[in-house]
């Protein structure tokens, strides 16, 4: 019996092996959510970051004249749309919800250190931390629109989850329509999900962050709609939104220092902590 | 030892961040080649399938941890990507370069099974629009992998 055994263990050791390893990595994986993985993959981040922090400063070519008038630009950008959303925007809505329009968007510069470019786990590190004031949770975008949201911080760098991701699920408007939802990757575009299919949403139209948003604030540009798919149902459809920023591409962005709603915070449904 | 482990370890971590900064650069929609895996499988192909899939589990540790990805995604696909690649096994390394029509089906095979494990194994409770999608990036992607691969080709036989 020994002998069997032993004769099927070495005509099949690699199987076996292979066998092992990727149960392993499933097990490792079904637990990707548990906090200590997480307190991991904090700690890993971090200290490669350091390295490629190295790496890039070699490959990169700063410009700080170009980095001022980026922020410059996003500044703009950010106002521009604001305006354009009050401009459709309910009066009564307005009062309603005591909406302050301001326009001191404090956007922190940061450079990308190391990205992970996958169909479905966007990832970028950023050469800013907890000593630059970020804080889990906060948007970044660049000049043209909205490209993340920072997911863990260390003192000198942060993990930015991009819109790539597909673990990244913001809410998200169609202005000129009212029409809200969920915006996500689907791994191949990003798509907003179950919009009634008698909604007034057209191809061309903007799609920004959402008022609802308890993470992201509102009017910070997404995409465009590109096409409209309606389900077998035909009751729901979903939007395919073609972001204004390509992500991918993307070297220098900003990280928004949210204005805070104190109701919203009051209310308890703000993710940042205070 | 030293030759193969040591040194083959000491050359991933200078790879990884190479992975990560640099070679991000040169994506064309989305589409980046992976040289870590390149690595891995001709290591797969140099010292066999046993070597090469523990070899691979543990450089997928490394990569999931260095980019911050799902931990346990990278090894499944470095692992299996790996084990196939060390069917294409041969004593002298020089013998699969000699043969590039092997050397491409070997290499297109193995990164094929590993972008697409990455790419499946990646997403966070997404509804997939359509597995065509992973398919045709797994396909791309590898392409892409062949082409930087075939840089091998400019390294002196005797080099190698």
């Amino acid at each position: 019996m020994k002998i069997i055994f032993r004769k099927i263990f070495n005509l099949s050791k690699e199987y076996i092996l292979l066998f092992i390893l990727l149960i392993i990595s499933l097990i490792i994986l079904t637990q990707s959510s548990n906090p200590e993985i997480k307190k991991i993959r904090r700690y890993a981040f971090a200290s490669f970051a350091v390295w490629a922090e190295v790496l890039y400063s070699i490959v990169s070519t700063e410009n700080s004249e170009l980095n001022e008038l980026q922020i410059e630009n996003a500044k703009l950008m950010l106002e521009v749309n604001m305006m354009r959303e009050f401009a459709l925007e309910n009066e009564e809505l307005k009062s309603l919800l005591k909406f302050e329009i301001t326009s001191d968007y404090n956007l922190i510069p940061a450079a990308i250190v190391a990205k992970n470019i996958s169909s479905t786990q966007g990832l970028f590190i950023i050469n800013v931390g907890i000593k630059d004031s970020i804080r889990k949770s906060m948007p970044v975008m660049n000049e043209q629109g909205l490209i993340g949201i920072v997911t863990e911080v260390s003192n000198d760098y942060s993990l930015v989850q991009t819109l790539t991701s597909s673990s990244l699920k913001i809410s998200a408007t169609v202005p000129k329509s009212n029409i809200q939802g969920v915006i996500s990757w689907s791994g191949d575009v990003l798509v907003i999900r179950n919009i009634p299919t008698t909604a007034d949403v057209n191809k061309g139209d903007r799609v920004v962050t959402s008022i609802l948003s308890t993470i992201v604030p509102p009017s910070i540009p997404i995409g465009l709609v590109v096409e409209r798919r309606s389900n077998i149902s035909g009751l729901l459809s979903e939007i395919v939104v073609q972001p204004f920023v390509d992500v991918n591409s993307v070297k220098n962005v900003f990280v928004l220092s949210v204005v805070k709603s104190s109701q919203i915070d009051s209310l308890d449904l703000n993710l940042l902590s205070k | 030892m030293i030759n193969k482990i040591v040194f083959p370890i000491l050359i991933a971590l200078v790879l990884l961040p190479i992975q990560l900064v640099v070679i991000p650069l040169i994506s064309i929609s989305n589409i980046i080649p992976n040289i870590v895996l390149i690595y891995v499988l001709l290591y797969s192909f140099r010292y066999g399938q046993i070597a090469g899939t523990i070899f691979a589990f543990f450089i997928g540790i490394l990569y999931d941890t260095a980019s911050s990805s799902l931990l346990g995604s990278g090894m499944f696909s470095f692992t299996l990507a790996a084990f196939i690649a060390g069917y294409f096994y041969k004593e002298d390394f020089k013998d699969i370069l000699l043969n590039i029509h092997i050397f491409i089906f070997a290499l297109l095979l193995s990164s094929f099974i590993f972008f697409l494990f990455y790419s499946v194994l990646g997403t966070e409770g997404i509804i997939v629009e359509s597995n065509f999608s992973f398919i045709t990036f797994a396909l791309f992607s590898s392409v892409y992998n062949i082409i930087f691969a075939l840089s091998l080709y400019l390294i002196p036989r005797n080099k190698l």
